[in-house]
């Protein structure tokens, strides 16, 4: 009989059924949009390199330039994924040695882009290739000092550390390293009689660039950038912070992060966007079909009212008129699942959200015709 | 013999506490037809949803066949039926499932329900197309009659009746006296009927007039 008064009034029915399927296909189409945004979300973070650098806040001596200890510590970080440094300290030629006199050593993890900073070319025997980024110890030397010093390449030369480039420290701890190439240029910054070392030889070897008093203080970067592992990109303002709490308060942690909050942010603006509506949508359409459910459950008003004239009891009147809105509802409910899940998208939360709200509300409407009083239902009765 | 009779009853509305019925007493005998005739506001629907059951009165006795009415759903279920200006018929049930309705309730065979059914409305003149058809889809006089139909399915002893003709055209409104007046001297009801319309009132075989608050015989 339900089915058969369903039938002969259908349009609050049908239109239950389609607010029932638009409440589960509108946040299946949001949700598939917004997992789409977060993954050119991710793809965005991870295909932009930001670069930092350090600025000193002031230019007054020593601060101008990084101690190493800072530096090395910033290096080895786990967000910090690519870093190149030049450092450098005055050193001498221990035994034999131009007569020249001191120089500068000079550091770096990269040596092709060290020559590339400083105009060097850059002579290996042929089909051979420099890693300075280990613990070797090797050096770079130019074809100037080769001839001063009698060396060729895969000589060793020992070197020393020095107080100064004018004083050499006669008590300094010895280093020998292997020559492994040699640089030309003609217009350089870097002296005809300076050395080439990888990084690791100021720290990692054996310090032997380091004073005979252990003074380190001119061993200090003249270059230092990094960029940040893109896996991290997200979480950069926290790498930030950890960054600016290593370097302290005397240098400025230099990004180009702008680029990148430049080119997240719109899509991030649309994704709480996109989030804000699906909340609003899926909370709607839990809502709207209990509106349409709970209209027409008071639509039976008459039905209710006749059955309780002729002498049924209230609560049965009620628990059969309410267990056929269950059962319709379930049914809309089983339709959407499989729109749901035919879309791709299972929200059992949110079908059963729907369901069980829409139910509730059919219990309120023909609950309350049901708890009405006999005379006040009678004269509020529709012809 | 049985007859209602009301015994000392008051009643008053229970918002305005205003008593709108002082100790009525009347019986209603089987197998008449009574007319309750009153002005707006005098109280004439409330007496009758007295005796329809679907309200209690203040103070005062409902007996019927000389025992007090004291479950009203029962009452309802197989002692009266109300007729309704507003017909009162299931709206998305056909015509033959609406008589049906009271007999499938007190558990006839479907079968014999609907032969039951349709006797009952050709008892009262519904053409047979009819029966397949939703109320709204038939005129006042047809859903009255089918409301009529419908009281006989119940087999009730009384049929009182809310204003029957109050939406009705004058060659329906007797039609409808004529099939109450054969409910009552044919089918042996109680019929009792509230109206304002005196041409009604006066095809009653009893006459009641409903003045501040006690009836009176006109």
């Amino acid at each position: 009989m339900f089915m058969k008064r369903i039938c002969r009034k259908p349009l609050l029915p049908l239109l239950l059924l389609l607010v029932i399927l638009l409440g589960v296909l509108f946040p299946t189409v949001l949700n598939q949009s917004i997992e789409k945004s977060y993954t050119e979300l991710d793809e965005l973070y991870a295909g932009i390199v930001i670069q930092c650098k350090l600025i000193p806040q002031t230019y007054i001596g020593a601060d101008f330039a990084l101690a190493p200890e800072i530096g090395d510590q910033i290096s080895r970080m786990d967000e910090v994924s690519g870093y190149y440094c030049e450092l450098n300290c005055p050193y001498y030629f221990r035994d034999p040695g131009p007569s020249s006199g001191n120089s500068m050593a000079h550091g770096t993890n990269d040596i092709y882009r060290f020559a590339e900073e400083h105009a060097l070319e850059l002579c290996f025997p042929v089909g051979e290739s420099i890693d300075f980024s280990g613990d070797e110890n090797i050096c770079v030397v130019s074809e100037d000092l080769l001839d001063a010093a009698s060396r060729s390449i895969g000589d060793t030369v020992t070197v020393a550390g020095s107080v100064s480039t004018a004083e050499k420290d006669t008590n300094a701890p010895d280093l020998n390293l292997t020559i492994v190439g040699s640089f030309t240029a003609e217009d350089t910054d870097i002296p005809w009689n300076a050395i080439i070392v990888p990084k690791a030889c100021f720290f990692d070897t054996a310090e032997l660039l380091s004073t005979a008093e252990g003074i380190r203080r001119w061993r200090v970067y003249t270059a230092f950038d990094f960029t940040i592992d893109q896996a991290c990109n997200k979480e950069f303002d926290t790498v930030k912070e950890a960054l600016q709490g290593i370097v302290g308060d005397k240098w400025l942690l230099y990004s180009t992060s702008r680029e990148l909050y430049r080119a997240v942010q719109p899509l991030e603006k649309k994704l709480q966007m996109q989030e804000m509506l699906f909340r609003i949508v899926t909370v709607l359409f839990v809502f709207l079909p209990a509106l349409i459910t709970f209209l027409l459950c008071t639509k039976d008003k008459n039905e209710v009212l006749i059955r309780i004239l002729y002498g049924e009891k209230p609560s049965r009147v009620f628990w059969s008129s309410w267990a056929p809105y269950t059962g319709l509802v379930i049914l809309y409910g089983m339709l959407a699942l499989l729109l749901s899940q035919a879309m791709g998208y299972l929200n059992g939360w949110n079908i059963t959200g729907i369901v069980a709200v829409s139910i509730l509300a059919a219990g309120i409407a023909i609950g309350l015709l049901c708890k009405t009083k006999l005379v006040t239902l009678y004269q509020s009765r529709e012809g | 013999m049985s007859d209602l009779v009301l015994r000392n009853i008051c009643y008053r509305y229970p918002k305005t506490r205003q008593m709108v019925l002082h100790e009525i007493n009347a019986t209603f005998r089987e197998g008449t037809v009574t007319s309750i005739r009153g002005q707006s506001g005098a109280g004439k629907s409330t007496l009758l949803y007295l005796i329809a059951g679907i309200d209690h009165p203040v103070s005062g006795q409902l007996l019927w066949d000389n025992t007090p009415v004291t479950d009203l759903s029962a009452y309802r279920r197989n002692v009266v039926s109300i007729i309704s200006q507003s017909y009162l018929l299931f709206p998305t049930r056909t015509v033959l499932e609406n008589v049906c309705y009271p007999l499938h309730l007190k558990k006839h065979p479907h079968n014999e329900a609907a032969e039951e059914a349709k006797q009952l409305l050709q008892s009262v003149g519904i053409d047979k197309k009819l029966y397949d058809r939703l109320p709204e889809k038939l005129s006042g006089g047809e859903q009255q009659r089918v409301a009529i139909a419908r009281c006989l399915a119940t087999n009730s002893k009384i049929i009182a009746a809310d204003e029957p003709t109050g939406n009705l055209d004058e060659e329906n409104t007797q039609i409808i006296v004529k099939l109450l007046q054969r409910l009552a001297h044919k089918n042996k009801k109680t019929v009792i009927v509230v109206t304002h319309d005196p041409a009604v009132a006066q095809m009653a075989d009893k006459q009641l007039q409903l003045a501040a608050g006690n009836l009176i015989d006109e």
